[in-house]
């Protein structure tokens, strides 16, 4: 009886988990190929995001006499504020232009949005000043008037406190619960430590009481919370925290209307006209194509050049990465804007060319690039945040690709041999 | 005069040329810190650091003129013209600080390899970066093509002052 060697028994394990990877691999393949979801008919989905809108908002911001001398600086702030929001929002795209209004108390802002977002909640970023300021019930008011339904939220009822957003360092957002015994996200404000005791004072002494928080001239009642005796004895700080939204989405909104800086004018919105958006039509089956073309040009050109190993550390490792990012989009069924995944495609195959040259502390080089990506992120705007994000990852998952592209190499090498 | 000044500037997004300053400061601290740490060499440190300024501020110079032509619509993804460049550079100067700490760990070091191996490199990533560039153009949207063609026009001329910097000064 001819005897098995353990070369032969290596043989053979190796060929079993070269037949799982290339399953793998024809597996990612498939899913990445336009066009596929129509196999699996309970998840139909493609990659496009959904359809874009465009809107101009006219808004009027009111001067006073007082303020002329800073006209400038306040327009400009206003404008900031109003860029930051949208921004951070991840709107696509932002343009602010102001002009002279009728009188010199009037400005005119033009604020232009192209957007894949809720049109809602773009509306209220815009159209909203969001002034806040901690109001307390005026004596003699009967807050209970049952033929005045308005009497809790006309802040003509209130007394007003210096306790303003611009009194607070951040307002915090977090999900807790309700005293219905469901979950809702609160605003918690967080004082600046040197104004602790002010706001601590304002607490203690109205703590039980009706208050409210009016926000844009109308007023939210809330109950000024009483400090929790602990196991110790000791008396608790009490939390601020108002409610504000059950929905995750809504909550975001208030989070970047609070976060955003405090808008020194106030205004309102004259005008809104929907304008048609700028796209783009790239479509999944030209962006696979456009992928494969390339690659398959690459690979020409470093055959051309005899730099074969080119082929094995770059272009299979690249194409696979392609192919497992469509994957993971497509899985996790996340819309992105083909016309950015083309540009991404474009500017990491070159860069990721140049790294595969870097003989040692490649990882180190594949981290610094992603951070370099991850900074661009941060300060971006517009596309380039959304096209940055996805490139830190996926210059990081390049390294994993391409071990996994080399030791399928290796093992198909040395089964044939 | 002022009307046009004026004209002129909003034509201009202010927020973009703000971030792109702030990214050129925020990498050629780090690039000529870390290349210092790795290399132990002030000289090529400091070689390092103006490339990427002269570079970053050749890009944001093509990306104001873009903004200036009349033809132009104004909308956020001219900015790619800025970033795609910038993004190439830095990951250049990235590669070359990498390369020469490894050389300079290695018997017989010779100075001007260095500059030969990362000319070497950027032109393979240049030919990479125009047969890509290329290739796509054939598949996507005119505007998006003028991006592309436009980043590949900023990116040579990047590429082949941070090779003449280094080539030049490095010996």
């Amino acid at each position: 009886m001819k005897k098995i060697t353990p070369l032969q028994i290596r043989k053979f394990f190796l060929s079993i988990l070269l037949v799982l990877l290339s399953t793998v691999i024809f597996s990612i393949a498939i899913i990445a190929s336009p066009q596929s979801e129509r196999i699996v008919q309970n998840s139909r989905f493609d990659l496009n995001k959904t359809e874009a809108w465009k809107k101009e908002y006219k808004l009027a911001l009111d001067i006073k006499n007082e303020d002329l001398l800073l006209k400038e600086k306040k327009v400009e702030e206003t404008k900031r504020i109003i860029f930051k929001r949208l921004n951070d929002f991840g709107t696509d795209e932002v343009t602010i232009v102001s002009e002279e209004g009728a009188t010199p108390n009037e400005v005119i802002l033009k604020v232009t949005v192209q957007s894949t977002k809720d049109v809602a909640s773009i509306d209220r970023l815009v159209t909203q000043r969001f002034f806040t300021r901690i109001v307390t019930r005026k004596d003699g008011v009967d807050f209970d008037d049952e033929e005045n339904p308005f009497v809790t939220i006309d802040p003509a009822n209130y007394n007003f406190t210096s306790f303003t957003r611009r009194y607070f360092r951040s307002v915090y957002l977090t999900e807790l619960d309700t005293v219905l015994g469901d979950r809702a996200y609160f605003a918690i404000f967080k004082t600046w430590f040197f104004r602790n005791s002010e706001f601590d004072r304002f607490l203690s002494e109205n703590a039980a009481k009706e208050a409210g928080l009016a926000i844009d001239g109308v007023v939210t009642p809330i109950t000024i919370p009483v400090g929790q005796a602990t196991q110790s004895g000791v008396v608790s700080k009490p939390v601020f925290a108002v409610g504000l939204s059950i929905d995750e989405q809504q909550a975001k909104v208030y989070e970047i209307l609070m976060n955003s800086g405090v808008i020194p004018l106030e205004y309102s919105q004259t005008e809104s006209t929907e304008l048609i958006p700028r796209q783009y039509s790239v479509n999944h089956i030209e962006i696979v194509l456009a992928i494969l073309v390339a690659t398959l040009i690459l690979s020409i050109y470093f055959v051309i050049r005899k730099d074969y190993g080119q082929i094995t550390d770059f272009v299979a490792p690249t194409l696979l990465l392609w192919a497992v990012w469509i994957t993971i989009l497509k899985l996790l069924q996340t819309p992105v804007d083909l016309s950015i995944l083309l540009l991404q495609f474009m500017t990491l195959t070159p860069i990721l060319s140049l790294l595969s040259q870097v003989k040692q502390k490649r990882v180190l080089t594949l981290i610094a690039v992603s951070l370099l990506f991850l900074l661009i992120h941060l300060l971006g705007i517009g596309y380039v945040k959304e096209f940055s994000k996805d490139l830190a990852v996926l210059t990081l998952l390049y390294y994993p690709v391409s071990l996994f592209v080399s030791k399928y190499i290796n093992m198909s090498r040395e089964i044939s041999r | 005069m002022k009307e046009n000044l004026t004209l002129l500037f909003d034509r201009i997004d202010l927020n973009e040329v703000g971030m792109s300053l702030a990214l050129m400061v925020i990498t050629t601290v780090v690039l000529a810190v870390a290349i210092l740490q790795l290399t132990d060499d002030r000289r090529f440190s400091l070689i390092t650091a103006a490339s990427n300024v002269i570079s970053t501020l050749l890009s944001l110079l093509v990306l104001v003129v873009v903004y200036l032509l009349p033809q132009i619509t104004l909308h956020n993804l001219y900015y790619f013209v800025f970033i795609i460049p910038f993004v190439f550079n830095v990951s250049n100067l990235l590669a070359s600080a990498f390369e020469y700490s490894r050389l300079l760990s290695e018997k017989g070091f010779d100075i001007d390899y260095v500059s030969r191996g990362h000319f070497n490199s950027s032109l393979q990533t240049s030919a990479v970066l125009i047969l890509t560039a290329l290739t796509l153009i054939a598949f996507i949207p005119r505007e998006i093509s003028f991006i592309i063609s436009l980043s590949l026009l900023v990116i040579i001329p990047t590429f082949t002052v941070n090779n003449l910097l280094i080539r030049k000064y490095l010996k």
